[in-house]
């Protein structure tokens, strides 16, 4: 695997003052090759072809940042997603075009040297390294959850996260807290994003790039964007980039012609789920899910979750955990509905019973009180 | 972080139990206290026998309305055009059956969405004309009350939010939808204790009077 | 015999959705980008590998736009190629990677696609290069 060819390598100086054009280049790649690698990038990046020349620019101009790769509460799901980007070409020039200073599982250090490298990394380009992170970050009981080298995951982010240029966060844990966080939550886990406005770390430009795992070519799309441009693509509320998480999944579904034509499948092996049918009915979070499973897919563009006959869970959401039944439909109550409502009859009953009891000794009250009038009374006057 | 999604949680989760909750309470509570009223016992004799009686008037007094002047017709047109619209996005968007099916265990088949789209506008309209004609008419408008106006925006609210959903309109879509899902819980909590309440207590009235007037000799 | 094999395996008929209007859209966006090039010599260019496209629609796109008398085959970081359609002036490219992966489906309104121009700066120095190779008499190895 190409992977292996980061080897949470320290580069010789030279190396980092060169483009990645230069260096493609110097590895033998035309311009020809040079100008298709934009085309795909552009492609990956969900940026417009007309943006090829601007990326062919940024790049012949960008020299290598720094990057370091936290893992903390994660399953490296994350990680094992990007290894399977179908553009080996964009993920083997990312890992050229960046200097993978530190990642845990794919650099060849261990130990104190892999520390070493961080925090070398962390001193010579302060202010201009790149943090990405996956995995969410356990904050009770002092955070002693999760260590890494005897240091608590919420002491080495903060420490990193001090002189970094931006952070990256990828996957659900590191956005939103993901799986870790789901109730009740028995480590306290947080995302970046959130640690960052509780003023736990410093704030820095942050982009969350959500999914359980994302979708391989989301991520190396992202690290791309801030490679050739060195900026933040354009985020939306919760600090996702808008090309890829600007639309709903239902937006883009191809089964949607059938959810307005009110066509569902009522089963996974009835006749509708045969014919290709909307799967709202069978807990399809589709349309409350920014995503682009259903234009990019998945397994190099092989199909996506809908297209398998599964509905859509809503990975790359917050809380997506506790946001009901997978199999529930998207409009179902998700609270406790029977207990409520023999609460309420309970409670209604009594209280009737309360105030039917008061009107009747209310009325009875004003009849033993009216007065009577007599015809004597009548005559007198 | 994630403060749409929340709201959406929260909206679908507790505050969908509170709402039901209180608004079977209030329903039950009413209803209650309506039959504790009790009535004098009757001791004159009734005039024919005509079991079934209440049981018709609940439907005749839905078909046979006398159109005596322009504003009854008007009002009776629009009365039916809203109410059977509410009752075809309540009960016939395909989304809505699924709650139906969470709350009560069974569903029904529903109409496509472009159909109940269609519909929901419609009444939207024809519930801006009875708002209008409650605001013109100086007969309607004396009779109304602060509690009517508050139904009447509570009914409508729904509709409009429902709409924006669909059509992501207005805000994000997750936003959207839990606003839309908090103006139905609105509704419910407000149905008891308005005038709305009639969804409920017209079937008894309506069984009541034809009943009555059975005994005294108009049987329906 | 296995357990396993005791399950009987049937085949689902495969269902494409044919109602879509995809490749009309994507026809109607050529056709005016065609115009424009026509009229202002500026060039256009779509990347079909992110519009969601059922098979079907893919099939009819490629079927009106047709095959034209030119096709460039690319040797870089994969193969690539680019053909012009029936269509003059409208090209196809697609890039594949070192695994024969599509990494980029382009349909191209231009004159010529600039891929396939040579650029300056390897212009430039294929000139030293001649330069050299004209002296020696044999090409360089590079
Ligand atoms: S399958 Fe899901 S995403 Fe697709 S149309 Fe149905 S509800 Fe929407």
């Amino acid at each position: 695997m190409m992977v292996m060819g980061i080897k949470g390598n320290q580069l010789p100086e030279q190396d980092r003052e060169e483009t990645l054009e230069q260096r493609l280049k110097r590895q033998g790649v035309s311009r020809r090759g040079f100008l298709k690698f934009c085309a795909a990038a552009a492609s990956a990046m969900a940026l417009p072809p007309s943006m090829v020349p601007a990326i062919a620019a940024a790049l012949g101009s960008v020299t290598r940042p720094s990057v370091i790769w936290l893992s903390f509460q994660e399953c490296t799901g994350c990680t094992e997603s990007l290894t399977r980007s179908h553009l080996p070409t964009i993920e083997s020039l990312i890992f050229d075009a960046i200097s993978l200073d530190y990642h845990h599982t794919l650099q060849a250090a261990a130990g104190q040297a892999a520390e070493e490298a961080r925090e070398m990394a962390m001193e010579k380009f302060k202010g201009e390294y790149l943090v990405l992170v996956d995995g969410s970050v356990p904050m009770a009981d002092g955070g002693i959850y999760s260590t890494i080298a005897g240091i608590s995951n919420i002491d080495m982010l903060r420490d990193t996260v001090e002189n970094a240029a931006a952070v990256i966060s990828v996957g659900s844990c590191a956005a939103f807290g993901g799986l870790p966080n789901a109730e009740p939550n028995p480590t306290g886990a947080v995302g970046i994003g959130d640690l960052m406005e509780m003023g736990e770390i410093a704030s820095k430009p942050l982009i969350n790039v959500p999914g359980c795992p994302p979708i391989p070519v989301v991520i190396t799309g992202v690290i791309a964007h801030y490679l050739t441009f060195g900026t933040i693509p354009e985020l939306d509320h919760l600090h996702r980039p808008k090309s890829f998480y600007g639309d709903t999944i239902h937006d883009r579904c191809y089964r949607r012609t059938f959810y307005d034509q009110g066509k569902f499948a009522e089963s996974f092996d009835d006749e509708g789920a045969r014919l290709g049918w909307c799967l709202y009915k069978l807990g399809c979070k589709g349309p409350t899910t920014h995503n682009v499973c259903a234009t990019t897919k998945w397994n190099e563009g092989t199909s996506f979750p809908i297209e398998s006959g599964h509905g859509c869970i809503g990975c790359s959401e917050p809380k997506f955990w506790d946001a009901g039944g997978f199999y529930e439909a998207l409009s179902e109550p998700t609270g406790a509905l029977g207990t409520a409502a023999k609460t309420a009859v309970g409670v209604g009953v009594a209280a009737g019973a309360l105030s039917a009891w008061q009107n009747l000794s209310k009325r009875s009250g004003a009849a033993a009180e009216r007065e009577k009038v007599t015809i004597d009374d009548l005559e007198q006057k | 972080m994630g403060e749409a999604n929340e709201l959406l949680l929260w909206a679908k989760g507790p505050a969908f139990e509170w709402a039901l909750g209180i608004m079977i309470f209030g329903i039950v509570i009413r209803l209650i206290e309506i039959f504790s009223l009790g009535r004098r016992v009757d001791y004159s004799v009734a005039r024919e026998n005509s079991p079934g009686s209440g049981l018709k008037t609940i439907f005749s007094r839905s078909y046979k309305v006398e159109l005596s002047t322009p504003q009854v017709t008007r009002t009776v047109i629009t009365g039916y055009i809203f109410h059977i619209g509410l009752l075809i996005t309540v009960a016939l968007f395909i989304p809505h059956i699924e709650i139906w099916r969470s709350i009560i265990g069974f569903g029904w088949p529903g109409l496509p969405t472009s159909i109940v789209d269609f519909v929901a506008v419609i009444t939207m309209l024809t519930l801006l004309v009875v708002l209008v004609d409650r605001l013109t008419n100086p007969v309607k408008k004396q009779l109304s009350t602060i509690g009517d106006y508050l139904a009447w925006l509570v009914t409508f609210l729904p509709l409009l939010t429902g709409y924006l959903t669909y059509h992501h309109l207005g805000l994000p879509y997750t936003e959207m939808l839990a606003i839309h899902i908090i103006s139905v819980e609105l509704l419910m909590i407000i149905l008891p204790f308005t005038k709305l309440i009639h969804s409920v207590t017209i079937f008894i009235a309506r069984w009541y009077n034809g009943d009555q007037f059975a005994r005294k000799g108009v049987a329906s | 015999m296995s357990t396993l094999d005791a399950i009987s395996i049937e085949t689902e008929p495969f269902v494409d959705i044919n109602d879509g209007s995809g490749a009309q859209a994507i026809l109607r966006e050529i056709e005016r980008l065609l115009e424009h090039l026509i009229d202002n010599g500026e060039e256009g260019v779509i990347d079909i590998k992110t519009i969601p496209l059922s098979l079907h629609e893919h099939e009819q796109l490629h079927y009106v736009l047709g095959r034209g008398e030119l096709t460039a085959t690319l040797n870089s970081m994969g193969k690539s190629i680019v053909h012009e359609t029936a269509i003059a002036g409208v090209w196809r490219t697609i890039h594949y990677n070192d695994d024969g992966d599509v990494i980029a489906d382009l349909i191209e309104v231009t004159t010529l696609p600039e891929i396939l121009k040579s650029d300056l700066t390897d212009m430039q120095n294929a000139l030293d290069e001649l330069r050299k190779r004209i002296e020696t008499e044999q090409p360089l190895i590079v």
